[in-house]
């Protein structure tokens, strides 16, 4: 007789631990964003829905290190699949991974919004099916900056 | 007898030895309080790279730019970092020994304020000879007059934080002789990606700096250039600065200065143009 211990069993068996044993919140997040992960590659690799999902620009650029970030991003996306979908943002609150919704779609395969971008650092997006909720597509906007951080202050003054 | 480029020599092997011998001994080593959290680097450098159209007018009578050169401005520009001491670049730069940055030393350093002692260059300094010759028209108020060398200077710089503005005053003894003072107050204001800047200064340059560089001394008179032992003067200046992220490598400068002197500068005969309007637009390359 074998025991054959499979990824979904390995998986669910890492996460009871985690919380049975005690283990950070942030632990027990991060397993479960993998695993919605590997569900989005699960769905989009699926013959019967390709999903696009895409943010422009990926990468909000501003002046200084730290410094709030604005851009208008045109948030776009497409399902081969009609059905109620919902646009989220992916947030790290307190070691515990928040989902806020954006805006949501019924009986739709594709659409766009424009998303006022204001932030110092990186904001994830997903694309959520409404039905089964769950997150079939991620994308993100990244933010850099021009100059690095520096221990001196500095002056500007042109003449 | 000591020619100008032995004497400006002589000021830099000085203030080499002041600031690297010297200062450190009773400066002990200043922390920033935030070099260990975000700032955990106690040595930092940034290179930049700009080019700008600019539009400045010259004090001098007669002076006007021509040549294209005359209206591009292209630099190189180092920031660096260590340990207190610091090289920090102003946009635009001059030929002058400091190459139009400031170089100094951290005495003490405060959450709100702190104390350098500074270099740099205070008075653009100006060759009538290479004026005359770049110059399509004759120009008889500088025929013959004796070259102004850059004022650099040596002196201390208080410093006062504010959320989003500096106010700064500089004193500064001048190797040409004499002394100035320096207020500038500089507002950031934020909007989007933009920073905005609105600057305003205030500079006295004493008797010997004002004499030096707008007077006329008794061998230079002429039948354009009467005697002129001009006395202490002040600039004003009013400064909007803006800057603008286009890539990680590039953003974008532009600026507009007005500057208003005292009657006592104003009234030299050499002076053509009161008050100066200065205009740059540009491009900064961050390595």
């Amino acid at each position: 007789m074998s025991f054959k211990l499979s990824k979904r069993h390995l998986k669910k068996w890492l996460l009871l631990s985690c919380l049975f044993a005690g283990s950070t919140p942030s632990a027990v997040a991060e397993i479960i964003q993998k695993q919605q992960v590997q569900q989005i590659d699960k769905v989009a690799q699926s013959p019967k829905n390709h999903v696009s999902f895409s943010a422009q620009p990926a990468n909000c650029i501003a002046l200084r290190y730290g410094r709030t970030c604005y851009a208008d991003v045109k948030i776009n996306w497409s399902s081969d699949i009609k059905q109620d979908y919902c646009l989220l943002i992916k947030q790290e609150k307190t070691a515990k991974l928040l989902q806020q919704s954006i805006k949501c779609w019924k009986n739709s395969n594709g659409n766009e919004i424009i998303f006022n971008f204001e932030s110092n650092k990186k904001i994830e997006f997903q694309l959520m099916s409404s039905k089964d909720k769950q997150v079939i597509a991620e994308t993100a906007v990244e933010v850099s900056w021009v100059h690095e951080a520096t221990p001196r202050k500095r002056r500007w003054r042109i003449f | 007898m000591f020619s100008k480029s032995v004497m400006t020599g002589t000021y830099q092997l000085l203030f080499l030895l002041v600031t690297f011998i010297a200062v450190p001994a009773f400066a002990a080593d200043p922390q920033h309080e935030n070099e260990t959290t975000v700032f955990d680097k106690t040595f930092s450098w940034q290179a930049m790279g700009g080019m700008s159209g600019i539009y400045q007018q010259s004090q001098l009578k007669g002076v006007k730019p021509s040549e294209f050169e005359d209206y591009l401005n292209i630099s190189l520009l180092l920031d660096v970092y260590y340990k207190g001491f610091f090289i920090q670049s102003n946009h635009r730069r001059s030929d002058a020994v400091t190459l139009g940055g400031e170089i100094g030393y951290e005495l003490i350093v405060k959450d709100n304020w702190e104390l350098d002692i500074i270099t740099k260059t205070y008075v653009q300094g100006y060759q009538p000879r290479e004026l005359i010759k770049n110059s399509d028209l004759a120009i008889a108020t500088l025929a013959g007059l004796q070259e102004r060398d850059s004022g650099e200077g040596l002196g201390f710089r208080y410093s006062h934080f504010y959320e989003d503005a500096i106010l700064s005053v500089d004193v500064a003894a001048l190797i040409t002789d004499g002394w100035v003072a320096d207020i500038f107050y500089s507002k950031l204001l934020p909007y989007r990606n933009w920073d905005i800047y609105l600057g305003v200064g205030l500079t006295h340059y004493s008797a010997q700096v004002t004499d030096y560089f707008v007077g006329v001394n008794k061998d230079e008179v002429s039948e354009m250039r009467s005697f002129y032992k001009p006395g202490s003067s002040y600039k004003a200046q009013l400064e909007v600065f803006a800057r603008y992220p286009i890539s990680q490598k590039w953003s974008f400068n532009g600026g507009i200065t007005q500057s208003y002197y005292s009657a006592s500068y104003n009234n030299s005969p050499l002076i053509g143009q009161q008050h100066l309007t200065q205009v740059m637009l540009g491009v900064l390359y961050v390595f």
